[in-house]
């Protein structure tokens, strides 16, 4: 639809807000905003990467291929894909790996929630608070703090390393455990540069909490895994700010995806009410608050965070949050390091359907798949948290539009980005190549 | 400092020359980089010379496969000539222009850029560019081997 397609009556001025490309790399997609009359009329997030048939190449695969295959449908949040997969087949197959692998995969997971969140709130984030076009400008002005970043991103990068064989798309998971344990002496050879990381993350939470934050609040409905003592990576009940408590295997009778014409990424909603719902850090945090470290809590009160957070904006401060919880927990897990008996359980024959979902950095990830008694894939299901936020992103769009129509054309186009980028969506690496085009009627 | 992924065609450049200059050069201070940018710059950081050898897509640059071009870390080029980028679009150009904001570029810094033909999915290097690794391997073993 173009600026002349809107429908209006004569003599109403229509103005279109037009943020043409989010593209490249982990998904393509564009902002439309049409105003008529001075009155919001839509807002649309439209992804239009075409679509990507992971679900249709797992059909009559292995089961013991879906981490391998999964784990390439994202570069930043790998593990997450591998960890959903594993988790929903294990569950399937009746697989209980023992406390030492539970505590790798968990470290594993600290060690990509780090590479993420690092990235998207120096890299990404940032520039948008300060008033930069991007990092390369931001660390001409504050290179210390660009720095403190990528040496953190470095940390987490050696975390997956180590225990994944590579930063990116790892390759040493696999369904029952691991293909192969390093040595403990190597785990312990990352512990100095962690410590100096997790000072660097409360220096970060710091820095983030001190930024110039916009302020909007909305009624969310937060949705995220809560476990019995630990803060959620892969286990736990699926609960919501609004009541909502249900094992993982009930997901689908409790949410659904739809299609709209003006994207490619399915928006998932809550049944039966067809309502949005907030998956990522900031549902990770309201649900789960009890459950972080002493540490992390301590921090939390410091910089005023020892309650819901319901600002998107102040997401980015969630994030840092988290990241210091990652090497906080890191750290505690080399400690205590529990050698597995095995490296991997053996995975049996057969078949059924396993359903699982995990906290990858963005939030909820769900995976569901139905296996032949021949160990072949007949059915695969993956709903990814960004199709999960995109209904809530745009009615963050919409009100946020609708109360500053009367900014300047780039005041509002940063302000769009900015709060897009509340979300870290898969897009949101190409935001700061937006541009915008205001049609006035 | 070698970039590239040898599971993509004539990205592998980067790897096939590491493991030829790995064997030439064995005094040589190497480095193999997936082209993550972190990592990147964390490399950069105490060189007083680098020469960074990567892959380039002959059609993006307008060269012809097998091309090889030296370029210095400051040359406007830089910036078109399509080095392969990593995940979340920063790849090497982006790493050097944040070691630029950073003030921690090596002060000599060349990047070797050979351009390829193909960077699809499986392993193997097309024959100009295999021809113009080789070419490039013997060059810099004359140029350091007495270092």
């Amino acid at each position: 639809m173009t600026g002349k397609d809107i429908p209006v009556r004569a003599g109403l001025k229509t103005r279109r807000i037009d943020v043409g490309y989010l593209a490249r790399v982990e998904g393509e997609g564009a902002l439309m905003v049409d105003v008529v009359d001075g009155e919001l009329r839509d807002v649309q997030l439209k992804i239009f990467e075409p679509p990507r048939f992971f679900e249709a190449f797992l059909q009559g695969r292995e089961l013991t291929e879906a981490p391998d295959i999964t784990a390439r449908i994202c570069g930043i949040c790998p593990v997450a894909y591998m960890m959903s997969a594993v988790h929903a087949l294990e569950a399937m197959l009746g697989i209980r790996p023992d406390e030492g692998i539970r505590r790798l995969r968990r470290l594993l997971y600290c060690g990509e929630w780090i590479e993420s969140h690092v990235l998207h709130i120096y890299m990404l984030h940032a520039p948008d608070f300060l008033g930069f076009d991007d990092a390369i400008t931001l660390a001409r002005e504050h290179p210390d703090v660009v720095k403190r970043g990528l040496r953190m991103k470095k940390a987490g990068n050696d975390i997956v390393k180590l225990l994944g064989g590579r930063e990116i798309h790892p390759i040493n998971v696999r369904v029952g455990g691991f293909y192969k344990i390093p040595e403990v002496a190597v785990f312990n050879a990352l512990l100095d540069e962690l410590k100096w990381a997790r000072d660097a993350a409360a220096e970060t939470v710091f820095w983030a909490a001190g930024l110039d934050i916009p302020n909007m609040h909305r009624d969310y409905e937060f949705v995220a895994l809560r476990h019995d003592s630990d803060y959620p990576f892969s286990e736990g009940r699926i609960v919501s700010s609004r009541g909502l408590d249900i094992a993982m295997a009930q997901y689908p009778n409790h949410f659904s995806e739809r299609q709209v014409p003006h994207s490619n990424a399915l928006h998932s909603v809550r049944t039966p009410g067809n309502t949005p719902y907030f998956v990522g850090p900031m549902a990770r945090y309201n649900l789960n608050r009890d459950r972080l470290s002493n540490a992390t809590r301590n921090l939390a009160c410091e910089v005023g965070f020892d309650r819901t957070v319901d600002n998107p904006f102040e997401s980015i401060v969630v994030r840092a949050l988290e990241v210091f919880q990652a090497f906080d927990e890191a750290i505690r897990l080399i400690d205590d390091f529990i050698v597995p008996a095995r490296a991997a359980e053996v995975v049996p024959a057969g078949g059924g359907v396993g359903m699982a979902a995990t906290e990858a950095p963005r939030g909820l990830l769900f995976h569901r798949y139905e296996v032949g008694e021949d160990g072949l894939i007949t059915l695969a299901n993956i709903v990814p948290p960004t199709s999960q936020n995109q209904l809530t992103i745009e009615q963050d769009l919409h009100e946020l539009v609708a109360g500053n129509l009367h900014l300047a054309e780039s005041e509002l186009t940063v302000l769009c980005e900015q709060a897009i980028r509340n979300y870290d969506p898969c897009i949101s690496c190409a935001t700061h190549f937006l541009k915008l085009q205001l049609r006035h009627g | 400092m070698t970039v590239g992924n040898s599971y993509r065609g004539d990205d592998g450049v980067g790897p096939y020359v590491f493991s030829r200059l790995s064997e030439a050069l064995p005094g040589l201070d190497l480095v193999a980089s997936d082209g993550e940018v972190s990592g990147l710059i964390a490399a950069f950081q105490g060189c007083d010379e680098l020469l960074l050898i990567d892959a380039v897509d002959a059609v993006g640059a307008g060269l012809c496969p097998g091309s090889v071009i030296w370029l210095e870390a400051n040359d406007p080029a830089l910036a078109d000539v399509g080095l392969r980028a990593s995940t979340h679009a920063m790849g090497v150009a982006e790493a050097i222009a944040l070691a630029r904001s950073l003030g921690s570029l090596p002060d000599r810094f060349t990047v070797i850029a050979i351009a390829g033909a193909c960077f699809g999915q499986g392993q193997g290097l097309s024959a100009d560019v295999m021809a113009a690794a080789d070419r490039l391997v013997a060059e810099l073993s004359g140029r350091y081997g007495h270092a």
